[in-house]
């Protein structure tokens, strides 16, 4: 292969581009016409070829060398943009190793308008090449290597001006083409190597692909030399089943990947042409960054191209734009082509993600409908997670709800809090009281009271299982009052886990050595190592190791290797039974070492992501990995909890799945994440901190009822609190107090709250449908409505034993002589916190009337009116 | 949730008709092998499924699998009888399911590999086993997430309750089995399907128009997808309760007397009678859960108190199902977590046994008379022919005519129905 066979190809990928590309371009230039364009200069779409040397203007700035520039006039020239609206423009990438003459880069141009919006201005600069010798520049911003040496690349618009720099370098007299690098970006940006392909576990019609090209060498050898080489043809390389099955020239499953026209075709022949080899000593993808790092698209309809910068480990940079995999977080806020230009669809933020071989890149993308509001409402910012979340919404041009009345405020702070409504008396009070600061002084109160730590150890109680399965009862009662204590105390979080961590010993003397349990096969006393250290990921770090467990991360840059070099911080626990049948003891077996499935071979322990972490050569192992996940520069360990409890209250982390961290999972607000997390450590890991500054925030305090903007809104941007069905425990707590009915337990005493109840007494049907776990896995509960719920709620047992019993609420009004209204709004305010309105009264009174006219007594309409009380939507969820 | 169901396919690949014409050269004949290609090659079928669940793990030697040749420890208590089909016994606790043989398939050398109540529940009855951040939905809610409900009913019905291992898992708790109460207790009514006592039906439409006009007003002002989805519910459950057909599925006492005996007054017999009850009133799958196989004490009566009313049940529930028509088109399983241990114990109970256990399929097609596999003389392990949890997941799964390599989309990546298994053909031999 030489050098021009591979300028050829370089050709065809912008060759039959520039035809879709002016197309795709046009309506997006279209959609910012009203504001910048009122013409198009359309010969600045017909290709390479019209770079046109001229001189330069006359308006340019100090750094230009006229005499030996080249000067490329704009794609699309502006004959009447606001030009004082302009305020800079930023020309990326900044800079290039284009590796030999010939290469080739794309690049963007964004524009800052005074106004606040930014635009895509690639085809409006005009470019100038410093050394038109070594780099000349089209005009829709595409750079080409000439000659080796240095140039500057300068955009220009208006009096705007932003310079990037470039090398060009020789190195590559014959460029090859790299099985590793070349063929892998083809085959994942064709989706050939998907999960649903031949990315499969077992391949798919017999082919099997590395999932998203991870395993380099397996893909080679499976395409080079698997079936004795039938899939690659040197003699007459298009006859190769490997051109031949995507072309669909022989039937293939998959359909039609490539034409005969690509440049991927071009590729793989070119590949084949030179001998199909492996090449692994050939330069290889070292990063990709993709540019602009964030934008914000005004109107649906706009453009927005993206260029995507490999970085190789000879130095150079590559072009990938063309080569990688586009996915979008959301595609009804912004679809992106293959070749990387994106077209604004829906209002709201996405991401766009970028992988090629094995590396991601990500962007932030919002689009906005209408400009940023002249008159954008003046919010108050109580702190900095205000403060987030207004720079948030006013980019995106969202408005959020109003903050909420005291009535709807108390409920809800009750329910998240400690997990029950509040009494008729608290509520009369808290509404009685005229004091400003009272809700902050009610947080306080609530954070300080028993049940926040019994609520919220039903919350840590999913993390760590704490179920009959995996923890016999007597032993849970221990476990969970260890949590209990520790979120009562306000204990550092980091050192709560750091003994956690750490922990060995007889389970009954030593509650935290019970996180163990779960991992654990009881009968055969095993400790199952790899489900150690995918719990540990997840709960503390907030990272998913399952799929690495069998395969290299096809998301992020994580290895099957990886994975075992963490199983090995546990290789040494051991457990075996105690005293008692429900005792377990775990200890340390120094003398045993995890060993790596493959190599058999005892397995050195290291810490993800650093591999230059110290790790001591001998004793617990384990210390070291605490020490490095709950260190305060641990970017995982604050974030993943405050997250955590971020999502409590609003229904969705800021990161969601919130035990899902990846560079392809980003946040929807990094600002706010990362403030949490900052307030977390510097409040030396106490939570309580973090909960006083979520609840205290005007955010929390928003109402749940939409204004007309934000109704359509994306509830990850938190423009108002988001609803959602009670919990089981909470569900039931709130049903026996509402009704005045204690709930009957099997095992527990009379009064003992759902919250608290311990086996067996939560395998009850109504928890059960309500979403409380089995604590079998780590999954979430669940709380969707179901239609066991709407039938129990509406006919059960549970429900009809309180709303009917003679010993409740309505039996103790009458019997003190309420009238028919005073006995509805104490319902009304111990079930919703707040009095009936006279319109509510009015229907109920109807039926009051109409069913005694029926002859039915008195207690019974009353029933009736509670049950229609409990029943409703504004009873079963917290708002 | 699901990916690309329309690509999976519904009947056997190529590959495996290849697998299974070479196994005719082994012993199918080609009638058989006919026969097994009808059963799994029509695309569109309407098949039901019931499952009688052993729960706490039935004793393979004192039941399906006996060893009268084996030292008393290991033989047990209960003499051996013949079966219908010659050459095949049965443990004395079994007389009816012995009889009628003929009718149904025994697997002999199931094994599994937990021996934990929960866990290995949920790997038997959804073929997969446990894992640390997902639950695999168990067989009933794949049905009814694949199936959907017919006639008004819930597709997935749990009798009398749901145990631990029959919820939906991963795929949410829509597909959570719809839970009947228990059909033996006396004037029987099915659970939250009844208005209170004394109350008329004109009383509750009023009481309900209460409770929309106080929805109507919090939905106007909330406006939210959840409050929506909570309102289909509340509409459906109202048509449920006002239904005549649906409380009709759930009315046994339709039945006749003579059938209901047969069937045996217990709550496995009522249970399975229900079962049958409302697969022909259109539900999809029925499972009926009978606790108290865990007999790590005084295994005899234990055995006896569990073992005898199921096999009255399961002799019946065969019989009616024939009487009915209802054969070919009902596939009945009976499963249990794992076996019990060989050895008696010194409580003269026996304890938790993975390594070996039987199950027993009709219906659907599936041959009578067959028995798959067979264990070691002790019973301890399958000496022939092991067949896997996931083998006999995959098996039923392709005999219902669900793809078990359809995948769903779970904890961030593709998870399969059911995979790592082989279809057991000896079924249809």
């Amino acid at each position: 292969m030489t050098l021009k066979r591979r300028n050829a190809t370089m050709k065809t990928v912008y060759g039959s581009a520039a035809t879709p590309k002016c197309a795709r371009i046009l309506p997006g230039v279209l959609g910012i016409a009203a504001r910048v364009l009122t013409a198009f200069c359309l010969i600045g779409f017909l290709g390479l070829a019209v770079a046109t040397p001229s001189a330069a203007s006359e308006n340019r700035g100090e750094t230009a060398k006229p005499d030996v520039s080249q000067v490329t006039e704009p794609a699309a020239s502006v004959l009447s943009a606001p030009a004082a609206d302009l305020k800079r423009i930023v020309l990326e990438p900044k800079d290039l190793v284009l590796s030999h003459p010939g290469a080739t880069q794309r690049l963007v141009v964004t524009g800052y308008y005074a106004d606040g919006t930014a635009h895509d201005v690639s085809l409006l600069c005009r470019y100038v090449s410093s050394a038109p010798q070594v780099l000349s520049i089209s005009s829709d911003g595409v750079v080409r290597a000439l000659a080796p040496g240095r140039a500057e690349v300068e955009a220009q618009l208006g009096e705007a001006r932003s310079v990037l720099q470039a090398r060009v370098s020789d190195q590559a007299a014959e460029v090859s083409i790299n099985f590793s690098q070349d063929l892998l970006s083809i085959f994942t940006q064709r989706s050939c190597n998907t999960p649903t392909c031949h990315g499969a576990i077992g391949g798919q019609a017999g082919f099997k692909l590395s999932l998203f090209g991870y395993d380099p060498q397996a893909d080679y050898r499976m395409i080079v030399e698997a079936e004795e080489g039938r899939r690659v043809d040197l003699e007459d390389p298009e006859k190769s089943l490997l051109l031949m099955k995507p072309t669909f020239s022989v039937p293939h499953g998959g359909g039609k990947r490539l034409t005969l026209e690509s440049a991927e075709y071009e590729t793989i022949a070119g590949w084949l042409n030179q001998g199909a080899r492996y090449n692994s000593d050939g330069p290889r993808v070292t990063g990709i960054a993709i540019y602009p790092r964030e934008r914000i698209l005004l109107g649906l309809g706009t453009t927005q191209r993206w260029v995507v910068l490999g970085t190789l480990s000879d130095g150079t940079t590559r072009d990938m734009t063309g080569e990688v995999k586009y996915q979008v977080g959301n595609d009804n806020v912004v679809q992106v082509t293959p070749e990387g230009d994106s077209k604004a669809v829906g209002r709201g933020q996405t991401h766009v993600m970028v992988r090629a071989m094995g590396r991601v890149a990500v962007a932030r993308v919002g689009v906005v409908d209408e400009p940023p509001m002249a008159d954008y409402p003046p919010l108050s910012t109580r702190n900095f997670v205000d403060e987030a979340m207004l720079r948030q919404w006013k980019e995106l041009n969202l408005v959020p709800s109003e903050i909420c009345s005291d009535e709807e405020f108390l409920r809800r702070v009750y329910l998240d809090v400690i997990g029950l409504l509040p009494t008729v008396e608290e509520s009369e009070r808290f509404l009685a009281d005229t004091r400003t600061g009272k809700r902050a002084a009610l947080i306080d109160e609530l954070l300080e009271r028993d049940e926040y730590a019994i609520y919220w150890t039903t919350k840590l109680g999913d993390s760590f299982r704490v179920h009959q399965t995996n923890i016999p009862s007597r032993a849970q009662g221990l476990l969970k009052r260890f949590i209990r204590t520790f979120l009562r105390e306000d204990r550092p979080y980091d050192e709560f886990v750091r003994e956690i961590l750490t922990s060995t010993g007889d389970q009954a003397r030593n509650p935290a050595a019970m996180f163990w349990a779960p991992m654990s096969n009881t009968v055969l006393d095993v400790t199952n190592v790899n489900q150690v250290t995918t719990t540990v990921s997840r709960l503390f770090l907030g990272i998913r190791m399952e799929c690495v467990e069998c395969h290299n991360h096809p998301l992020e840059n994580l290895t099957q290797d990886d994975f075992f070099d963490l199983s090995a911080f546990f290789g040494q626990l051991r457990q075996k039974r105690g005293y008692e049948t429900y005792r377990r003891v775990w200890w340390l077996d120094p003398k045993s070492h995890f060993v790596h499935p493959r190599t058999k071979k005892s397995v050195r322990p290291r810490v993800p992501f650093e591999p230059d972490f110290p790790v001591r050569a001998h004793g617990d192992y384990r210390k070291d990995l605490a020490a490095w996940i709950t260190s305060p520069e641990n970017p995982y360990f604050a974030r993943s909890i405050v997250n955590r409890i971020w999502r409590e209250y609003f229904n969705l982390g800021i990161v969601e799945p919130y035990d899902d961290f990846r560079t392809t999972n980003p946040p929807s607000n990094e600002v706010l994440l990362d403030g949490l997390a900052r307030h977390l450590i510097d409040n030396g890991f106490r939570l309580k901190p973090v909960h006083r500054a979520i609840l205290n925030s005007a955010t929390y305090q928003r109402t749940s009822s939409p204004n007309p903007r934000n109704k359509l809104d994306d509830p990850r941007l938190f423009t108002r609190y988001n609803i959602r069905i009670l919990p089981a425990e909470a569900m039931l707590d709130a049903l026996s107090q509402v009704t005045g009915v204690e709930h009957s337990f099997q095992v527990s005493p009379k009064g003992t709250r759902a919250q608290e109840v311990i086996y067996p007494d939560y395998a009850g049907y109504f928890l059960s449908i309500f979403g409380y776990p089995e604590r079998l896995s780590l999954e979430e509960r669940p709380n969707e409505p179901t239609l066991s719920q709407a039938l129990h709620m509406r006919f059960g047992d549970t429900v009809m034993d309180k709303v009917q019993s003679d010993e409740n609420v309505v039996a103790k009004l009458l019997e003190s002589g309420k009238s028919d209204r005073e006995i509805y709004d104490h319902v009304f305010m111990s079930a919703y916190s707040r009095k009936a309105t006279d319109r509510e009264w009015n229907l109920a009174s109807n039926y009051v009337a109409s069913m005694g006219s029926q002859g039915v007594e008195r207690k019974q309409i009353l029933d009736d009116l509670l049950w229609t009380v409990i029943n409703s939507q504004e009873f079963l969820v917290n708002h | 949730m699901r990916i690309y169901p329309a690509e999976l396919s519904c009947s056997p690949s190529r590959r495996d008709f290849i697998r299974i014409g070479m196994a005719s050269l082994g012993g199918l004949s080609l009638a058989s092998l006919l026969r097994q290609q009808s059963v799994l090659g029509s695309k569109k079928r309407d098949l039901n499924c019931i499952v009688l669940f052993q729960a706490g793990g039935n004793s393979q030697v004192d039941t399906w699998d006996p060893k009268p040749d084996a030292e008393a420890e290991i033989r047990g208590y209960f003499k051996t009888i013949p079966t219908v089909i010659p050459g095949i016994q049965f443990s004395e606790l079994l007389p009816e399911s012995a009889k009628r043989l003929d009718k149904y398939a025994v697997i002999r050398s199931m094994y599994s590999d937990d021996a934990v109540h929960e866990s290995a529940q949920q790997y038997v009855i959804s073929g997969t086993k446990r894992r640390n951040d997902l639950v695999h939905p168990a067989l009933g809610s794949v049905l009814a997430h694949e199936w959907g409900s017919s006639a008004g009913l819930p597709p997935y019905v749990a009798i009398p309750r749901n145990s631990r291992s029959g919820g939906a898992g991963f795929l949410g708790s829509v597909y959570d089995p719809f839970q009947s109460g228990n059909p033996n207790q006396k004037n029987y009514s099915v659970k939250d399907l009844t208005l209170p006592l004394g109350m008329k039906l004109d009383q509750a439409r009023a009481r309900s128009e209460l409770l929309n006009a106080l929805d109507n007003r919090f939905r106007k002002v909330e406006r939210s997808g959840l409050l929506d989805r909570m309102d289909q519910f509340s509409q459906k459950a109202h048509d449920l309760v006002s239904s005549p057909a649906a409380k009709e599925a759930f009315n046994i006492s339709q039945e006749s007397e003579k059938l209901r005996d047969a069937y045996g007054h217990t709550t496995v017999g009522q249970g399975a009678l229900l079962a049958r009850r409302l697969i022909e009133s259109g539900v999809r799958v029925a499972t009926v859960f009978q606790g108290g196989y865990d007999t790590h004490f005084d295994n005899k009566p234990g055995m006896e108190k569990v073992n005898i009313p199921f096999d009255q049940a399961f002799g019946a529930l065969l019989d009616d199902l024939e009487a009915r028509g209802l054969m070919e088109t009902t596939l009945v399983l009976v499963l249990s977590e794992f076996g019990r241990t060989p050895r008696i114990n010194n409580q003269a109970g026996r304890d938790h046994w993975p390594r070996s256990f039987s199950v027993a399929l009709a219906g659907a097609g599936i041959s009578g008379g067959v028995v798959v596999g067979s264990t070691t003389p002790t019973g301890s392990d399958p000496h022939d022919r092991p067949v896997s949890v996931e083998d006999l997941a995959v098996t039923v799964y392709r005999i219902l005519g669900i793809d078990p390599e359809g995948e769903f989309h779970a904890g961030g990546r593709p998870v399969k129905i059911a995979t790592n298994g082989t279809f057991v053909h000896e079924l249809f031999s």
